[in-house]
């Protein structure tokens, strides 16, 4: 059953055009095959080049005005950073006190820095550093209120960790008078 | 009689079927069907080989236009990739940025501001009660004082003045509850004490 070329010879010789297409039908079908990966490939490379293309794109029309606001960002932060303590600072930072004491009239009766430690909260690393003062005033209700809007709306910014408001003298008594004591444990920010 | 014998077998040899060798050669005779069976034959090979060529053709035309989109894109990128990767570094400085202002808000987001938290507590406060310690602590904030008057009076002005702290908009805002932890007689001056506690919102279990 073996054929030979003198039979291929002659199969073509009696169809000629049904062999042709068969031939150009069997190289269409190996080319088809060759080349089906090819489109798989290049339409994974388009998909990827589109995705990387947009997200330049989205890149650009986001930060269209960028600079502008991170001029204004970074001009913001700077007058902030300014209105930091810095923790070495001991003394200038007391003068702080000392000086909201004398504006508002109140009388300063102990004033003690709390450790780094003592304040420091558990969490990620931040760029800013509370540091911790205690402090204990006396005054009238109206000094004490005085006291305590300096240091909310002073230079430096502030947060309450505790605070005792207490009333001076037994009342009724020879020592009652309208002095009040306010004794703070806060924190002022500050770069470490 | 013998010829009339005769002409009997020969009549008979007449109907017998001729027989003689078919010399016919069946390839070479043409085909005398109505529609040859090449025409079927070369009409399916061409038909099938049509149908490959146009399959073919289309693919290759796809793997030509994904080619040139391909080049395109990466045209576009290699443009752009510059002010991209400029403004990618901007964002970040930006962001960088914007971690100092978030951490000064969570810096500044207290509670309570003290200063208006008194001022509200003596503008609010009844003529008849007057506090001994106002203790501000991480859970909330302690009132200590005195109630004027006889104890029942005075157990009913303390009462009275928790209900009114309990009402009050401006510190419901702040507290979530208010408890009277305390309220008995002073032995020394026989006055009424009282300790009232405001718990601050979300600040986990009672006093």
């Amino acid at each position: 059953m073996a054929i030979d070329i003198q039979d291929l010879v002659v199969l073509w010789k009696k169809r000629p055009v049904a062999i042709g297409c068969g031939v150009l039908s069997l190289v269409l079908l190996a080319g088809s095959y060759l080349r089906s990966s090819r489109v798989g490939e290049l339409g994974d490379l388009l998909k990827q080049k589109e995705e990387e293309g947009q997200k330049i794109l989205d890149n650009i029309g986001n930060g269209s005005g960028l600079a502008k606001q991170y001029e204004s960002l970074t001009a913001t932060t700077k007058d902030l950073e300014s209105r930091l303590v810095r923790s070495s600072e001991r003394a200038r930072n007391q003068q702080y006190f000392y000086r909201i004491e004398s504006d508002t009239g109140v009388k300063e009766v102990n004033l003690q820095p709390v450790q780094a430690g003592a304040t420091a909260q558990k969490g990620p690393k931040t760029l800013y550093t509370g540091v911790g003062y205690t402090i204990s005033v006396k005054g009238d209700f109206r000094q004490i209120l005085d006291f305590l809007g300096h240091l909310e709306n002073g230079q430096h910014f502030f947060r309450l960790s505790s605070a005792t408001v207490s009333r001076e003298g037994q009342r009724g008594g020879p020592d009652a008078s309208n002095a009040i004591t306010l004794t703070l444990n806060l924190e002022l920010l500050g770069l470490p | 009689m013998l010829s009339l014998l005769q002409k009997s077998d020969q009549s008979a040899g007449s109907l017998a079927p001729a027989w003689h060798p078919n010399f016919r050669d069946h390839e070479r005779l043409p085909d005398t069907k109505v529609v040859r069976t090449q025409f079927f034959v070369n009409f399916v090979a061409i038909a099938v080989a049509a149908c490959l060529l146009l399959y073919f053709s289309y693919q290759e035309y796809r793997i030509n236009s994904l080619g040139h989109q391909v080049a395109d894109w990466q045209a576009q990128i290699d443009t752009n990739r510059k002010s991209s990767e400029q403004t990618v570094a901007l964002a970040k400085k930006f962001a960088d940025e914007e971690k100092k202002i978030d951490e000064l808000n969570g810096f500044l987001k207290q509670r309570l501001v003290l200063s208006q938290f008194l001022q509200h507590l003596g503008n609010s406060m009844p003529p008849n009660l007057a506090f001994d310690i106002v203790d501000v602590r991480d859970t909330g904030v302690d009132l200590r004082g005195i109630a004027a008057g006889t104890p029942d009076e005075a157990s009913g002005h303390t009462s009275a003045y928790v209900e009114q702290l309990k009402q009050d908009k401006a510190l419901n805002a702040i507290f979530e509850d208010v408890v009277l932890n305390r309220l008995e007689r002073d032995q020394a001056n026989g006055r009424l004490t009282f300790d009232v506690f405001l718990r601050f919102k979300g600040a986990g279990t009672k006093k």
